[in-house]
């Protein structure tokens, strides 16, 4: 599926006026497109590359050195535990490895994480995402969730029925973005 | 107290001595310059700055500001730093030196130390450096890192990742130099692998230099690999045999084979660069294949091995008879811009002493018999450096891909583009070069004097202000004036800009904007196609060139190309056909007719290269005698009565010229064990048995007869040739520094003789006092209806050679031989819907004179009404397509039925590349 007009448009009339070069526009761009689609297939990686007169190896290579960005297709609702020291202390480990046996998908996945088959969730450790008061702290679709002890995955997992699906709002955004972090699942 | 240094010069203390340097210049290279080697990993003189692997770290203080304490000096890392007054710099500080035993200490905890088995054990710098500065034993008692080895990244280049230390110099190579960033580190840290995307294989024809660069052994030759130690290796300086750029070259040798080709650094020429062709395609000189004996045609019509007695006897009796019985003149000498000097001088001595033809040429395919059309306004073919390319304001490149063509020179050029120069790309099909284009001129095939009337006319119309002269003292100079062009004018004959415009299909605000660039630019350059050379209207061409040249403010801007390895030192040495005699197409063309009766061919396969298959058989079945100096049995060498073993480029001793005409020694790489003889041995010993003895025993005597007896090269006399090579034109500039005065070559009216019509029904071109609506000039001659097809409905074929074709100098390369492209037909995306033609189906090209069948490209590359089939791809050749009396070939595309398509089997392709090594 080809990135959308308006994307397109923003690069090329906001965010090209802002840098000397087209390539300075990558990041962003990277980011919008995978707003878009959820992760950067080659065609997105490719398309990205022209719009920025990039080589696509170019900027493969700079999207593989963010683990934000997906490099395979992704669930609807995207659970990263984090597996930092004061999340770990409290038992991430545990909830992690519960969350993948609940939903049968291979435990320990790396920051690639693993998807389940109904494309429902994708599930992966995760880096200290600033939020040890809630330790063990789970980011859904970049929103905190948590305490969720060993003991309180179940119940997680039954909000997470519950739990209405929507994207970040735009990079750019930020007073949006502000706001929508603010919020918690509950 | 440190001396005054000169405005722009920097004096400051290295290890206790003054040095003074530019400013600007980095501490690594002003430590150099004193002769201190700093050791570095990432750092290199030709790529951006990364300052990655710390190993040039270097204590460096500062005197402290008047008044203030001194600060005590720190570690810089000096590739990154550059000098400054008074700085003081300790290479070998005690601090520096823990510091580079440090790095050495972490690059070898994951690197795998198997030197024993790695290729560049031996003239490897992190050996090298580890030895020189590296701790005595490593602390490092955990597992190693394990990662991808023995990976291809295409056919040519291997990786080890475990040996990678990550310095960056192959992805800064490939990013900045050719500007193909096609190979990145993925990942980050730890974890960075050096990769392409999605593993695909690299498709890069510069590939090969991240060899050289890498400074581990991680990257490595498929074609090396494992053959040789280093120091088991036989150098030879020598000159690629593979285009007309130069490029100077080690042949690296074992046991007298072939093991490797290394660019030599040469910076007037190539750099330190080679392109993928000049260093991987050198294995058909040790093949199988090669010719080892001379070959005499027997009774029963097959070739069969004889002696050199026999075989240069036997040539000999049957020229003379020839030539008594037809004359001198039945006989045509085609070859030589394949061979080396010596061999091209001693072919000429023989065709016009022995032979007594007037009938000789080098440029297969010639329908002209100027070499040189420049001649004719004074000129040499090439009137610049390729250095010099690099202080122009603009570059025109016309009628020519010199990515494919001359790769290396491209290098130069994009990097003159890089650096501020404006690039015009006039071509009828999108190349390489468009992608850094300013201006993109898309011209109907066959019009580029039409491009160059409209850029004179544009130029006529506002001219370009003519060089301010320097300010008189005080005061503001008068702007200057702008040029007088009345006389281009006149030798215009009143052609305007729109008349321009609508002959070569350029609109008319392109080709004026294109002329205001030009007239902006200070030492604009313009390089002509070397096919442009041997076209019917080459003299006209030549002509417009140089007026454009002479309008821009110097008539030696122009510069034409050339083909084969020695095209230009072929022409200099006289391969060129003399007054009255006939150029190269057109003895194969009356070779046909029964007109010629013997062809002396030397190195020159006419059945892939004249432009018309057809004709070329016909020439070689009707002549009485052929007799060819060649390597292989090529399809042409099977009609041949007698085939002379020929040694080959990298074997012989001699001299090259390039493009630009700098001659160049060469050495030999390897002995030729078979009965192989240099050329110009075998002609001067066929003259003597003709009676006729050029007394030449050794390639230096002919080097030194050819640098005394030609014209082109008496400048050089009496000096002896540089290892960096000497272009006479340069080395008798003193006399001519400045230009001459403007004089306009008259410009023929008309459409060109080549019949270079256009290629769609258009208005015909209108000529007259400059008015609109003037008398129309003859129209253009209609189509032959075999060209117009049942529908009329075909396509302007556009052919030109690929740098890597499967040809005889690259097919023993089985390794380079898989990055050929696929035999292929490109079609713009209407044309394609409108034959019903999808990319990657099978298409049949054909003409009243034959047909091929190839895969579809569809792209935006040709213009709608063009398609574009490169000529030395496929078998076969697209020149079965071709017809001598027709300049221009309109072609029929339909879709090949589906078992052709799978019939016609498939050369090796570069496809994604398996992943693992391990």
């Amino acid at each position: 599926m080809p990135l959308s007009h308006e994307l397109k448009d923003r690069i090329t009339k906001d965010y090209f006026l802002r840098y000397a070069t087209k390539r300075a526009a990558l990041m962003p761009a990277l980011w919008m497109a995978q707003q878009e689609h959820g992760w950067l297939s080659r065609e997105t990686v490719e398309e990205v590359a022209e719009l920025l007169d990039m080589h696509p190896t170019d900027v493969a290579a700079v999207a593989s050195f963010y683990v934000m960005f997906n490099h395979r297709p992704v669930g609807k609702k995207i659970v990263e535990v984090c597996e930092n020291p004061s999340c770990v202390i409290n038992g991430a480990t545990e909830t992690l490895h519960r969350i993948c046996e609940r939903l049968g998908i291979p435990a320990g996945a790396h920051h690639g994480g693993a998807t389940t088959a109904d494309g429902e969730f994708t599930v992966r450790p995760t880096e200290c995402v600033a939020a040890c008061d809630k330790a063990p702290v789970i980011q859904v679709n970049s929103r905190y969730y948590g305490p969720v002890p060993p003991d309180k995955v179940d119940e997680f997992l039954a909000d997470m029925e519950k739990f209405n699906v929507e994207g970040l709002p735009a990079a750019n955004d930020l007073e949006g973005r502000a706001k929508h972090l603010r919020r918690e699942v509950r | 107290m440190i001396a005054t240094a000169p405005p722009n010069m920097v004096t400051l203390t290295i290890d206790g001595a003054e040095v003074t340097v530019p400013a600007g210049t980095l501490v690594v290279e002003a430590a150099r310059e004193a002769g201190i080697d700093v050791p570095v990993f990432c750092y290199h003189p030709k790529l951006s700055l990364a300052g990655a692997c710390r190993m040039c770290v270097c204590e460096i203080g500062m005197p402290p500001p008047p008044g203030q304490p001194a600060r005590p000096p720190a570690l810089l890392t000096s590739c990154t730093t550059r000098v400054t007054p008074g700085m003081v710099v300790n290479t070998m500080a005690s601090g520096a030196l823990k510091a580079r035993e440090s790095v050495i200490e972490f690059l070898l905890i994951n690197h795998p130390l198997d030197c024993p088995v790695c290729d560049a054990g031996g003239e490897c710098p992190l050996q090298d450096n580890s030895h020189a500065w590296g701790p005595k034993e490593s602390r490092f008692a955990e597992e190693k890192r394990l990662a991808r080895k023995g990976a291809p990244l295409s056919p040519l280049v291997v990786l080890d990742q475990e040996r990678c230390i990550v310095c960056y110099r192959c992805t800064r190579f490939m990013a900045e130099i050719p500007g193909e960033a096609e190979l990145d580190f993925f990942n980050r840290g730890y974890s960075s692998e050096l990769r392409t995307i999605n593993d695909e294989a690299m498709q890069s024809r510069f590939q090969g230099n991240i060899i050289d660069l890498c400074p581990c052994g991680a990257l490595t030759s498929e074609t090396y690999r494992f053959r040789a130690r280093p120091h088991d290796l036989d150098h030879a300086d020598s000159v690629c045999a593979q285009c007309p750029v130069g490029c100077n070259i080690v042949l690296d040798s074992r046991a007298n084979i072939m093991a490797r080709v290394r660019p030599r650094q040469n910076e007037s020429v190539n750099e330190i660069w080679l392109c993928d062709k000049g260093r991987f395609a050198h294995h058909y000189v040790s093949s199988p294949e090669r010719l080892t004996q001379p070959l005499v045609m027997g009774d029963d019509g097959e070739l069969r091995a004889a002696s050199w007695p026999e075989a240069l006897g036997t040539a000999a009796v049957r020229l003379q008879q020839i030539k008594e019985q037809y004359g001198p003149r039945a006989i045509g000498v085609i070859g030589g811009r394949n061979l080396a000097n010596e061999d091209c001088y001693a072919l000429a001595r023989f065709a016009r002493e022995a032979l007594e033809t007037p009938n000789i040429d080098h440029r297969a395919g010639a329908r002209t018999a100027a070499a040189n059309p420049l001649a004719a306004h004074g000129l040499d073919a090439f009137n610049s450096t390729y250095g010099a390319v690099e202080s122009a304001g603009a570059v025109v490149l016309l009628g020519t891909d010199v990515y494919e063509e001359m790769p290396v020179f491209w290098l130069r050029i994009r990097k003159a583009v890089m650096f501020g120069a404006k690039l015009i790309v006039a071509n009828p099909r999108a190349t390489e070069a468009d992608r850094l284009a300013l201006h993109r001129l898309r011209y109907r095939p066959g019009a580029e004097l039409s491009v160059l009337r409209g850029l004179l006319a544009a130029l006529v119309e506002s001219p370009p202000h003519e060089h301010a002269p320097p300010p008189a003292e005080g005061g503001e100079g008068a702007p200057p004036p702008p040029r007088d062009l009345s006389g281009l004018r006149q030798a215009l004959g009143g052609v305007t800009v729109e008349d321009a415009a609508r002959e070569s299909g350029v609109m008319a605000e392109t080709l004026r904007a294109v002329a205001a660039t030009l007239a902006g630019a200070k030492n604009p350059l313009i390089y002509a196609g070397a096919r442009l050379v041997i076209r019917a209207d080459a003299a006209g061409l030549a002509a417009a060139l140089v007026n454009l040249g002479g309008a821009l403010g110097d008539r030696r801007a122009v510069n034409f190309f050339t083909e084969g390895a020695n095209g230009r030192g072929a022409e200099l040495a006289g391969l060129v056909p003399d007054e009255g005699g006939l150029s190269a197409g057109e003895i194969i063309a009356q070779a046909a007719e029964g007109k010629i009766k013997a062809l002396y061919l030397a190195g020159e396969n006419v059945l892939a290269t004249h432009p018309d298959a057809e004709q070329a058989r016909r020439a070689l079945e009707n002549a009485e005698l052929v007799v060819m100096q060649e390597l292989f049995v090529t399809e042409t060498a099977r009609h041949a009565d007698i085939v002379f073993s020929a040694t080959s480029l990298p074997e012989k001793e001699g001299t090259l010229t390039n493009a630009e005409g700098r001659v160049q020694r060469m050495h030999s790489g390897v002995r030729n064990e078979a009965e192989g003889r240099p050329d110009w041995s075998i002609v001067s010993e066929l003259s003597a048995e003709m009676g006729v003895p050029l007394g030449y025993a050794a390639a230096v005597e002919v080097t030194r007869d050819l640098l005394a007896d030609l014209p082109a090269y008496a400048p050089l006399a009496g000096c002896t040739i540089p290892s960096e090579g000497v272009i006479a034109r340069e080395h008798a500039a003193e006399e001519s520094a400045e230009p001459s005065a403007v004089q306009w070559a008259p410009l023929t009216p008309g459409p060109s003789p080549t019949g270079a019509r256009p290629l769609t029904p258009s208005p015909s071109p209108t000529r007259g006092e400059g008015n609109e609506g003037a008398a129309p000039s003859a129209p253009t001659p209609p189509l032959p209806a075999w060209e117009r097809g049942p529908g009329g409905g075909g396509l302007i074929l556009v052919t030109y050679s690929e740098l890597l074709g499967d040809e005889t100098m690259v097919r023993p390369t089985t390794e380079l031989l898989m990055m050929v492209p696929e035999p292929y037909v490109e079609l713009n995306r209407s044309d394609a819907a409108r034959l019903g033609l999808k990319d990657g189906q099978f298409a049949e090209v054909s003409t009243h004179k034959g047909g091929v069948v190839h895969r579809v490209r569809v792209n935006g590359r040709c213009p709608e009404g063009v398609c574009f089939v490169p000529d030395n791809v496929g078998e076969p050749r697209v020149n079965v397509l071709l017809d001598w009396e027709s300049p221009a070939t309109v072609v029929q595309v339909r879709p090949a039925p589906e078992s052709v398509g799978v019939a016609a089997g498939v050369p090796g392709t570069a496809g994604a590349v398996a992943a693992e090594g391990r």
